[in-house]
């Protein structure tokens, strides 16, 4: 039976990771990291471009790939319009909509996937897609609504890698992903936590600056008055504090760290400070697992708990031990999403699954 | 047998009420209008104008003052307190009069007017778990900035009333008990009574479920833009924020027999935001229920809107599947507080002290 050869690309804001797999097997991955001085040369994230496509293209060579040996290249989707979950085909509509800063107010190094993709897959005619990106949106309306009419709860959460730990939670309990409740927590630097019900995710906490636990860096719901104190007290400008509840908050706005394996040796080393703080973090988390599954009316097959600090068996502890009785949980540390993408592309080459249009 | 003198400052209403046999002999309410109030901009207006009112009252009712045992008032928003009876003393009227309280708020009023006529003969003046009751646990506190530490304002004294009633139907010490208190009224507090302390709690001041009047959180970008978008001086925005925000923004009425009446007429605007509301604070629930290890002894729903069962029914749906959920409508102010002077007269509870 003949294989089929798929290029995975996923930019983040200070690497690119690209894989090549042959059907399901991996033949190579790599983690291009790019140094500030590199990356501060480009104005805008766009500028990025040939930069790292010619990365991505060295690479390939170095190991002996040649771009006519690909079937389908794959990248992670970025900040397109909300979506529904699935493989999206990457047209003109959705570039243009990734340089438009409109629709998010801010770009993200994920949105380059697509381009670089795209560029590629065009030189040699064979077909690129993204999957699942992290603007999937199947809320329910009654999710949406706040206590403004003008403010609308969002949909931003780890989609591509949720999604692929949601199907192989299904698996675990031996049901379809399409009858299965779950409530999943994706832990990294941003904590997303979801509702799927049925297979899909009805409602979640918008991970990149939404509502619910405080990340290592994020700082998540917070008592508005205080909010209120800060805008007015002309301390800080519009960007100054936006930049302050994304990357200063959370652990690192207690512990000036958000360093996983530090936090976890001072814990070990006595330091009680740190352990009280690790400690509100999983509070925080599972309360908002707490808000999930009663949104799934406590009728929940499954917790999962995946991302990077799903490998620390101190927090995945502390949440299981208040979460415990709504139901199992399944600990996936780390994240997937290079499996994900590639698995979605054999899905297609496959045809077991039909991309859709982005309109 | 005692009898005692209940004082209720509202935002809008004057009460009172006279306790005596376990029960609220003669109550007596005074409606105020926004013109009257707006008048009052000094404490000491806004004192006198209630004063002389609730004389008003005690003349009709034609009531003796030499033959009260106590009075008992309404906690306000002072400084963060443990629950628990008050004796009102100088130091609180004072704390009160100069500012030295959490905010301005008119069941300020009723422990300064109490005190001042429990002192004309000579008898005990008590506040009981004010608004600014704070016992959350240590853990409850933390948030995801060093700043803004979350606290406690909440529905103190109807909260714990309800959850000392539920432990009496059990049957078992309030101390080896855990409930969940949603009390839903114009402000929407969700509360986790541990060992009858509240240790955590999820409230629309703060980022919880939206309310009849109050916004809730929302995420903090959008927050933080409406701030620094000058449509808003601050007091504006907190009075918007805290006073005209959930139901009120969406529908333009906290009424919740008006906006049921609006879903009837199939207004479809009016059910999905009554819905999201509703989901809120399951989801609040929810919370709350996990922070208790999912180990709570019940779910009290109280609360002016606990007297719709729309209300209850849409709610119940979400949460029945996690504790007995038990419904105690409206709150029981007047008699709540008779009852605690009560018990403080006869030695049975403990008296704190304001320092």
């Amino acid at each position: 039976m003949a294989s089929y050869r798929i290029l995975v690309i996923n930019p983040g804001s200070t690497s690119t990771k690209i894989s090549v797999f042959e059907d399901s097997v991996e033949l190579f991955r790599k983690n291009l990291q790019h140094s500030p001085e590199e990356l501060n040369q480009f104005k805008e994230l766009i500028d990025q471009f040939d930069f790292r496509k010619q990365i991505i293209e060295n690479e390939l060579k170095e190991h002996s790939i040649s771009l006519s040996s690909l079937d389908i290249i794959i990248a992670r989707g970025g900040l397109i319009r909300p979506v529904k979950s699935g493989i999206y085909k990457i047209n003109q509509k959705m570039l243009s909509d990734l340089l438009n800063p409109s629709i998010w107010g801010r770009s993200h190094a994920s949105n380059l996937g697509a381009f670089i993709a795209k560029s590629m897959a065009d030189e040699i005619g064979i077909p690129t897609y993204i999957v699942d990106p992290v603007t999937v949106d199947e809320m329910e309306d009654v999710a949406r609504i706040s206590g403004v009419p003008e403010i609308k709860r969002q949909s931003i959460f780890h989609a591509l890698n949720i999604r692929s730990i949601a199907r192989k939670t299904a698996q675990k309990i031996g049901k379809p992903l399409e009858e299965c409740n779950l409530v999943a927590a994706h832990m990294g630097g941003g904590i997303g936590i979801a509702a799927i019900h049925k297979g899909r995710i009805v409602d979640d906490n918008n991970a990149l600056l939404g509502m619910g636990p405080f990340s290592p860096q994020r700082a998540g719901s917070l008592p508005l008055h205080g909010i209120i104190d800060l805008c007015y007290s002309g301390k800080y400008s519009k960007k100054e504090l936006e930049r302050k509840l994304l990357k200063q908050s959370g652990l690192m706005g207690y512990l000036g760290t958000d360093d996983g394996i530090k936090i976890e040796q001072e814990i070990e080393n006595g330091n009680k400070e740190y352990e009280n703080i690790f400690f509100a973090m999983a509070y925080q988390i599972s309360k908002e697992i707490g808000a999930y599954a009663t949104v799934l009316k406590g009728k929940v097959d499954a917790i999962f708990l995946t991302g990077g600090l799903a490998t620390s068996k101190r927090l995945t502890h502390w949440i299981i031990e208040r979460t415990g009785f709504i139901s199992p949980t399944y600990i996936f540390p780390g994240e997937e999403e290079m499996e994900a993408l590639a698995e979605a592309g054999l899905r297609v080459l496959q045809k077991k699954e039909t991309p859709k249009d982005y309109l | 047998m005692n009898t005692i003198l209940i004082i209720n400052t509202g935002s809008q209403s004057t009460k009172i009420g006279i306790f005596r046999n376990g029960e609220i002999q003669q109550k007596y309410e005074i409606q105020h209008t926004q013109e009257e109030l707006r008048q009052l901009n000094t404490t000491e207006k806004k004192y006198n104008f209630r004063k002389t009112k609730i004389e008003e009252i005690l003349k009709k009712l034609n009531f003796n003052l030499n033959s009260l045992s106590a009075i008992a008032c309404i906690g306000g928003i002072l400084k963060p307190l443990p629950g628990g009876v008050y004796l009102v003393n100088d130091i609180m009227i004072s704390d009160i009069k100069r500012g030295n309280v959490q905010a301005d708020h008119a069941s300020n009023l009723a422990a300064c007017i109490g005190y001042e006529i429990a002192s004309q003969v000579n008898i005990p003046c008590y506040m009981a778990d004010p608004i600014s009751t704070d016992e959350l646990s240590g853990i409850a506190r933390v948030t995801g900035l060093p700043e803004i530490p979350k606290f406690s304002r909440t529905h103190a004294l109807n909260v714990k009333a309800r959850a000392r009633k539920l432990s009496e139907e059990i049957g078992k010490p309030l101390e080896n008990l855990t409930f969940i208190v949603a009390h839903i009224g114009g402000g929407l507090t969700v509360n986790l009574v541990k060992n009858g302390k509240i240790v955590d709690i999820e409230d629309a001041r703060q980022y919880g479920p939206m309310s009849p009047q109050a916004a809730g959180g929302v995420p903090l970008p959008d927050f933080v833009k409406l701030c620094f978008s000058k449509k808003y001086k601050e007091k504006e925005l907190v009075k918007f924020w805290y006073g005209n925000g959930g139901l009120v923004a969406h529908l333009g009425t906290a009424s919740i027999p008006e906006i049921e009446k609006k879903i009837k007429n199939g207004d479809e605007k009016a059910k999905l935001a009554y819905d999201a509301m509703i989901y809120q604070v399951a989801k609040a629930i929810g919370a709350l229920y996990v922070a208790a290890k999912c180990k709570i002894n019940g779910i009290i729903l109280t609360g002016g809107a606990v007297h719709s069962m729309f209300l209850v029914n849409s709610l119940k749906t979400y949460i029945e599947n996690l504790a007995s959920v038990y419904v105690y409508p409206g709150e029981e102010e007047l008699l709540t507080l008779g009852k605690l002077a009560d018990m403080a007269l006869n030695k049975q509870i403990v008296i704190y002290e304001y320092k």
